[in-house]
């Protein structure tokens, strides 16, 4: 989907703050991809992502007026979309309780291909705690910095880099283990 | 870059919903603001009105019960009011024994608004306690004056009064001195001080 202009995106801002239907569809439509992307990348359940990303959006027409500006917008939403997939997995324990310390490993340890790795990864990014895992997908995903994603998860800048350096290492070592230095 | 930085990209890729995710997000929320229409709550007056509200061609029992509920209400207020007034009862029973070795004035004072109903029976009106406490006081006060005034004071009291006085003022004329005596060197330390 294309990306609309900040004045158009202005526009649409203040039509819904008034009411207006269709501009607020318009805004669902721009953000819809990356609500469901971080509501299906953390809770890894379509139907479940899916409720979710409808009650951010159903939120987001509640809380219309306060809404200042496009970049104010995609905050709002991330915070929003954040703060929920943690409350629903903490909620609904959709998240394996498992530690990364007893994720299976293959027993194969032949050169695997690309895809074996991803989804070994992506397993394994499972089991992470859920902020650590919050902060992978938002760094990952969304392309924020540390600053950023601080902000958005209400805790201190160190604290986020260090979840950040501390699951990529436990991930790196994991992967290691599995498929040896060179793939990794 | 690592291999794993990529690859968490790689798996991070955005990912589109349903295609009518859109729709059913706005359905939802026209769905949601038909179903919750303004909650109105019912002010306490407003209950109250409706409570005694008669619809017409119904029996009158509803007038009837507020009826007998504020009669209720009166007797008991009246009935708090008695209790309340009941030591005044003792008033003129109080202002009898005090006033009776005086004479007729004080007792008048406190009875003189009492009524003889026939039978002998007296009922005190509304005099309250305290008042009549008040006035037996100062009656009493009044009494230990006069009895002071009328005693006669004999030649060796008042000489024992008069050394007593002067011994007193001696006292006071020392402590009077030794004060003086002390602002004056405080005086001149704090002027010493300054300099």
């Amino acid at each position: 989907m294309e990306k609309a202009s900040i004045e158009q995106a202005e526009e649409w801002i203040t039509r819904s703050a008034k009411g207006d239907h269709l501009a607020f569809a318009e805004i669902v439509r721009e953000h819809q991809s990356m609500v469901f992307s971080m509501a299906y990348h953390f809770l890894r359940d379509r139907g479940i992502a899916e409720e979710l990303a409808q009650e951010v959006f159903f939120h987001l027409h509640q809380n219309m007026d306060s809404i200042k500006s496009p970049a104010h917008l995609t905050f709002w939403l991330r915070k929003v979309t954040s703060h929920r997939c943690i409350d629903q997995t903490r909620r609904q324990k959709v998240r394996p309780q498992v530690s990364l310390d007893d994720v299976p490993e293959p027993s194969s340890f032949s050169p695997p291909a690309d895809p074996m790795l991803s989804r070994t990864l992506e397993r394994m990014v499972t089991t992470l705690p859920e902020k650590a895992r919050m902060v992978i997908l938002l760094r990952y995903q969304e392309d924020l910095e540390p600053a950023e994603i601080a902000e958005l998860l209400d805790m201190p800048v160190n604290t986020v880099k260090s979840h950040l350096r501390r699951s990529l290492a436990i991930l790196r070592d994991k992967l290691t283990r599995c498929f040896g230095e060179a793939q990794v | 870059m690592s291999r794993i930085d990529d690859e968490l990209k790689l798996i991070y890729g955005r990912k589109e919903p349903s295609p009518d995710f859109t729709a059913r997000v706005m359905q939802q929320i026209a769905a949601r603001q038909t179903v919750a229409p303004p909650v109105s709550r019912k002010g306490l007056w407003q209950t109250l009105r409706e409570l005694i509200e008669i619809p017409p061609g119904r029996p009158k029992f509803r007038l009837a019960a507020a009826g007998f509920a504020a009669c209720l209400l009166v007797a008991l207020f009246a009935a708090q009011y008695a209790r309340r007034e009941a030591p005044t009862a003792g008033g003129p029973e109080v202002a009898g024994q005090a006033g009776a070795p005086s004479g007729p004035t004080t007792t008048g004072g406190a009875a003189g608004s009492e009524k003889v109903i026939a039978g002998g029976y007296v009922r005190p009106t509304a005099i309250p306690a305290r008042r009549v406490a008040v006035r037996k006081h100062a009656h009493n006060i009044a009494r230990s004056n006069e009895r002071v005034r009328e005693e006669p004071v004999d030649e060796k009291t008042l000489a024992e009064g008069n050394a007593a006085k002067e011994k007193v003022m001696l006292a006071l004329q020392i402590a009077s001195s030794t004060l003086n005596e002390a602002q004056r060197i405080v005086q001149g330390d704090s002027r010493r001080g300054d300099r």
